[in-house]
């Protein structure tokens, strides 16, 4: 705590150095104008140089010239929008999933986010300015989700705070939720459940779908809960499947076939062994396991990276939904690159695409008059592993970075 | 690597300050920023500091209205008001305030690896200076207690550690602390043994390491004789050949052979000057059979400097090591340890007669292996003078003690011409716990801008709520004089009795246990002798209260007989779970407590009820429960029923409060069933219409927003216990109007926790306080008012507080009411209240008990 405190402290001096002094005196409301070199508006465009006005915590204006009297400069060379990070348990305290119950529709993660959690501060300085935080996978019915801001709450711009909840219902179509039950045992423990095995998994999910068809309520299944599973199956509320084997994915697809439900996958891993049907389907995908960082990657060679990563351009040339979510955003996006995804795309799976894929691209995910001023800035192309972030913004409030 | 790393940070931010200081025009933040280093760049500053009471802690005593002179680094003269200042001295009026040497812990753990904290050896290889992380950064924890310089030695698991080295808690510029004394011991253990066979095998082990240092150093004197001895032999020999005969000689003469030089030990050649008490040897004791074998080992070698550590496990003996005049260190007195417990007291401690009778140098220290820990050594002098010990005792025994024990006296533990420049200022004594630092300096350089004081980071300005000049709390020669058996009908004298939430001059008549009459006193106005032929007894200064609440205790009771099978134990009533035994429950009467709020197992998130129990009458009608206390910590959460999340713990929460009814899984009768039903739903409202309060027991952050939140959603009477961390959720706690339960700080607790506590004030929230026991709950006020909150807030909350907020009509002072009174002979706040004079229904609580009396009357003294 305290180390965090004095190095806050240390850089926001810091930071006072290189700034106007305007700046450094707080004036809130004065208008800011930040002339870049480069702008990667997030959506495909490139603004080679170009000016972004930011006025109350909004873009105002962006483009080649940008006419603003009054407003304090900041120089800078690549600008791109904050990264969104489509899949995390960004700040979740207290438990990730109620593993009491395999049916938790009701878990609700946005209420139990520890807002002074360093997980935040953390993704800022990855780039990290929205984040979407889902349940953990301990249940089959694992809770609604929520988008958060990792900083720009009030006049303490350091302050994350919760940018929209009941963002939508997770599942967890894998094998996470039958880990700590048991088939056999003395039938007295409260680990003699279901689901023991993936088919059990997708038997809850058909059976309480079912009942939320029929609108027949259980103990399990009481009308609160029932009634978000129903919001999912009429698609009022978008439904999050966390897959990441080709027989998950599968059981997706089955799922889609029996109920007409559209999830939108979060995992992916194998997604290339069923290229074809996806490619054919077109399921929006949050890909949390490419990198060889994330769990359940245990895979070598060309299996292990470069099927995995080709995925994504093949995706792309059929101009389908995905993005890239989990850490390291920005690492992730340039192995991408490497893998041969074009820079703009690139940049896109982490910032506009998570925002189409979570519906609040009106707000955030690119450069764009009337969204939220949320802009990283980096000394050189953000694509190349030696760029470093020089600070962010996040609701057109500085925060600073090393 | 990560230390490093954010160490460069913070020499960078030092760094963009001065940037700052010299680039910006004033007015844009840099002159508040810039100062601390005007006190970096002079080095013969000169400085003057008047009209301060100067603790000199030397034969020259306290000073009053005394002058302090400071050139460069050290203390340039000390005197009184007559003392001139010379031209060119900048002066700063401390008016009011106390000038006191830093204090030094003897035991630390601050500036240690924490791989290294509990590093042993037994052959004394340890070097415990190698272990020093020269970017830990607890030291502005330590140094913001007044807490100048530390001791460092090796774990006390081996027999023989090594070196210990005293450092101070400032670190220079970026290179880590100062060594202040080099040979300031050598650490030695007697073990921690059962049987006196092992004990016996240690001492020889520790007998054959001193007797290796004898011989080796014989045998280098003797190597170093015969090496004279030779040469002058060679003197006296006719030289026949000039150059090359010289190492041919010996074979010539092989019965003159030059002696062969001994094989050197580098770790013997470090600590060989321990036996002639060059370096100190600060040796471990726990029982008596330690000490009668640490006594054996002392008398095999007189001329080692022996200082006994611990001593904590004496009990009935402990008069054979105070009639030693060895030097101790001793550990801070436990609460079992404290005089008025005299039955607990034997078996293991009797402590506070070692601190009163003793007649050698004791030091204290806090024996924390904490980093943090050696803040709390103020508290433990504190709770010495409260035991017993002189207050200027216990002020040299964290001062110029362990100066002295460490080899460091000529630079440090007083104030002195010639000595380090390295002082406090305190707003009040600095044994009393409720003072505050107002200044430090160490080696002449003012560092109170590094300290964790504030919250703010703009330096200079007034601290976050103007603390007063108070009452002077170290009031011990005042000799109040309670007979030890209590008259019929008496009346008590006080210009501090608490009426209507203030005090007030007083005297209180009382007759038959009541309260017959309370009669003020106009300031100034000779008083009027009324009627009256009853005893009056006179208090003086003396504060005279109600009995006060506790609005949160455990009681020492085991969490198992407290907790019901369902994570909804609603019908659990915590005072079911009290007997006649415990022993706890009287603690907190006789600290004048009179009430506890006693609360339920935390293993279930809806705990049960809360009562209010009586802590002095034993057969009193029990009172309605007056909270239902809910867990939302991690300890209420089990994977194995619900909820196991917190997420779970809020819904079951809302559940009640919406629905006033709880899914039970157990299978229950139907009139069982709808007892439970009509319980729920009556605790459901009466906790909605505000009749009932709720009790959150949280920990972290997460925890106590939803508290927060659910408080404000159903507006609940809501009371907070168990915070560590408020920081982030002070906008939404002060929103809720919840009230918040302090408790005092642990050692690994950040003091900026405090400093929440005072920013929580400033937003409205209520404070309440509680600890482990009663001394514990006025140590959470103190440290309250110490970080800044106002001396009467914190006042009126610890007396009335409680009462208030449970709604409950507990006896006042006021005529007609039960003669229930504390008189806190040493003051609330001070610390230093070793019991206070419990006065329940007229009479003394604890009266026929002589052994405590005497005790107590001892630490009065």
């Amino acid at each position: 705590m305290r180390r965090f405190k004095t190095s806050v402290s240390s850089l926001l001096l810091l930071l006072c150095c290189f700034l106007p002094s305007g700046l450094a005196n707080g004036n809130e409301q004065s208008d800011l104008l930040i002339k870049a070199e480069h702008i990667l508006t997030g959506d495909g465009e490139i603004i080679e140089p170009g000016s972004i006005l930011v006025r109350n915590g909004k873009i105002e204006a962006i483009g080649k010239e940008v006419l603003a009297d009054g407003a304090k400069v900041i120089e800078a060379k690549w600008v791109m929008p904050g990264l969104i990070n489509a899949a995390s348990d960004l700040g979740l305290a207290g438990g990730t999933s109620e593993v009491s119950a395999e049916v938790m529709p009701d878990f609700d993660t946005s209420s139990i986010v520890d807002w002074g959690s360093f997980a935040f501060r953390h993704s800022l300085e990855e780039g990290v300015t929205t984040a979407h935080v889902v349940p953990g996978t301990q249940s089959v019915f694992a809770g609604v989700s929520c988008i958060v801001k990792t900083a720009g709450h009030g006049e303490q711009s350091l302050a994350p705070y919760l940018m929209k909840k009941d963002v939508g219902l997770t599942i967890a179509l894998c094998t996470d939720p039958t880990g700590r039950n048991q088939a056999r045992g003395r039938p007295d423990t409260v680990f003699m459940r279901q689901p023991t095995n993936r088919m059990g998994v997708v038997w809850i999910l058909r059976s309480s779908f079912q009942k939320a068809k029929e609108s027949k309520t259980t103990d399990e299944l009481d009308e609160s809960k029932l009634a978000i599973v129903r919001k999912a199956l009429d698609q009022s509320l978008p439904l999050f499947s966390v897959s990441r084997t080709e027989v998950d994915l599968q059981s997706c697809f089955t799922l889609q076939n029996e109920f007409g439900v559209q999830p939108i996958i979060i995992g992916g891993d194998e997604a290339y062994r069923i290229i074809d049907s996806i490619l054919e389907r077109k399921p929006k995908i949050i890909f949390t396991g490419l990198s060889s960082t994330a769990r359940n990657s245990g895979l070598r060679g060309e299996e292990g990276t470069a099927k995995r990563w080709n995925v994504l351009g093949q995706l792309e040339k059929t101009e389908a939904t995905y993005c890239i979510a989990g850490e390291q955003l920005l690492d992730q996006a340039r192995f991408a690159y490497r893998f041969g995804l074009s820079r703009e795309a690139a940049l896109k799976s982490i910032t506009s695409a998570p925002a189409s894929i979570l519906k609040i691209d009106s707000e955030v995910g690119s450069l764009r008059q009337g969204k939220h001023a949320d802009i990283v800035a980096m000394d050189s192309d953000p694509m190349e592993f030696s760029s470093a972030i020089q600070w962010t913004m996040v609701d057109g409030k500085l925060i600073s970075n090393p | 690597m990560r230390a490093s790393f954010e160490r460069t940070y913070h020499v960078m931010g030092w760094l963009s300050l001065l940037f700052l200081a010299f680039h910006f025009n004033p007015s844009s933040g840099g002159l508040t920023l810039g100062n601390p280093l005007l006190a970096e760049d002079t080095t013969s500053s000169k400085l003057a500091i008047t009209n301060a009471t100067i603790l000199t802690v030397t034969e020259q005593g306290d000073i009053s209205n005394g002058t302090l002179l400071v050139i460069g680094t050290k203390i340039e003269a000390i005197g009184g008001s007559d003392l001139t200042i010379p031209e060119g001295y900048k002066k700063v009026d401390a008016a009011g305030s106390f000038l006191a040497p830093g204090f030094i812990d003897l035991r630390s753990a601050l500036w240690l690896d924490s791989a290294d904290r509990e590093a042993s050896a037994n052959d004394g290889s340890l070097v415990i200076q190698d272990a020093i992380d020269p970017f830990d950064e607890n030291w502005q924890e330590v140094l913001s207690a007044g807490v100048t310089a530390v001791y460092l030695q090796p774990s006390s698991r081996g027999a023989i550690g090594g070196p210990g080295v005293l450092l101070s808690t400032w670190p220079q510029s970026n290179a880590g602390p100062e060594v202040l004394s080099k040979s300031a011991g050598l650490q030695m253990s007697m073990g921690n043994f059962r049987s006196n066979r092992e004990r016996f095998q240690r001492f020889t082990a520790l007998k054959g390491w001193l007797q290796g240092l004898v011989d080796y150093q014989k045998k280098q004197d003797d190597y170093q004789a015969s090496l004279k001895k030779g040469e002058t032999e060679k003197k006296e020999a006719p030289k026949e050949t000039s150059k090359e005969t010289s190492n041919e000689k010996p074979k010539e003469k092989p019965a003159d052979k030059p002696p062969t030089k001994p094989d050197s030990d580098p770790i013997k050649d470090r600590l060989v000057s321990v036996i002639q008490g060059k370096i100190p040897v600060r040796l471990e004791i726990h029982g008596v059979n330690d000490l009668r074998y640490a006594k054996d080992l002392m008398k095999s070698f007189p001329d080692v400097q022996w200082i006994l550590e611990s001593a904590d496990e004496l009990g009935a003996s402990t008069p054979e090591l105070a009639q030693t005049s060895l030097p101790l260190v001793l550990q801070p007195i436990a609460d079992p340890w404290f005089p008025g417990l005299a039955s607990s007291l034997k078996p293991t401690s009797n402590y506070p007669s070692l601190l009163q009778d003793h007649s050698g140098p004791i030091a204290l220290a806090s024996f924390s292996t904490s980093p943090r820990g050696s803040k709390s050594i103020r508290a433990a002098a504190a709770a010495a003078v409260a035991a017993g010990m002189n207050p200027n005792k216990a002020l040299q025994s964290v001062t110029s003690v362990p100066a002295k024990l460490t080899r460091a006296e000529d630079r440090l533990g007083s104030l002195a011409p010639g000595k380090d420049a390295t002082f406090v200022q305190w707003n009040g004594h600095p044994l009393d716990l409720s003072s505050s630092i107002e200044r430090l300096f160490t080696r002449g350089s003012d560092r109170t801008k590094d300290l964790s004081l504030e919250l703010s980071t703009n330096g200079s300005t007034a601290r976050a709520i103007a603390y007063d000049k108070k009452e002077p709390s170290f009031s011990h020669d005042e000799t109040i004089s309670i007979p030890d058996s209590l008259p019929d009908a008496y009346s008590l004298e006080s210009t501090q009795v608490w009426i209507d939430g203030q005090f007030t001059p007083a005297i209180v008549h009382i007759e038959a246990g009541k309260i017959t009459s309370v009669q003020k006193i106009a300031s100034g106005e000779p008083e009027k002798r009324e009627q009256n032929n009853s005893v009056r007894i006179q208090l003086g200064n003396t504060p005279v209260t109600p009995g006060l609440i506790a609005p949160f205790a455990t009681l020492g009771v085991p969490s198992n007989a407290i907790s019901g099978a369902e994570s909804n134990s609603l019908p659990i009533q915590s005072r079911d779970a009290i007997d006649s035994s415990n022993r706890t429950r009287g603690e907190w009467g006789s600290s004048g407590f009179y009430h506890v709020a006693l609360g339920a197992s935390p293993s279930n998130t809806i705990a049960g009820q809360i009562d209010l129990l009586s802590t002095v009458h034993s057969s009193t009608q029990p009172l309605e429960p007056v909270a239902i206390e809910v867990v939302l910590t991690e300890s209420a959460r089990n994977p194995g029923r619900f909820p196991s999340s917190l997420a779970g713990q809020i819904k079951m929460l809302t559940e009640l409060l919406e629905k006033g009814s709880l899914t039970t899984r157990l299978y229950l009768p139907d009139v069982a069933t709808r007892w439970w039903e009509e319980k729920s739903k009556s605790v459901s409202g009466k906790l909605r219409d505000r009749s009932l309060a709720a009790l959150f027991v949280v920990r972290d952050g997460a925890e106590l927003d939803a508290a927060a939140r659910v408080t404000k959603q159903w507006g609940l009477k809501a009371v907070i216990y168990g915070a560590k961390s408020i920081r982030e959720q002070l906008g939404a706690l002060a929103d809720s109007k919840a009230t918040l339960i302090v408790t005092p700080q642990s050692d690994d607790d950040y003091s900026w926790y405090s400093l929440d506590v005072v920013e929580s004030t400033k937003k409205n929230i209520p404070l309440m306080f509680t600890g482990d026991s009663g001394r514990d709950a006025l140590r959470a006020a103190a440290e309250s008012v110490r970080a800044g909150v106002a001396r009467e807030v914190v006042l009126k909350q610890l007396i009335d507080g409680p009462a208030t907020f449970f709604g409950m009509d507990r006896p006042q002072i006021r005529a007609g009411d039960d003669a229930d009174l504390v008189v806190w002979s040493n003051g609330i706040l001070s610390g230093h209240q070793p019991k206070p004079k419990c006065i329940v229904r007229g009479r003394l609580l604890v009266e026929n008990a002589s052994e405590l009396s005497a005790s107590i009357q001892g630490a009065i003294r």
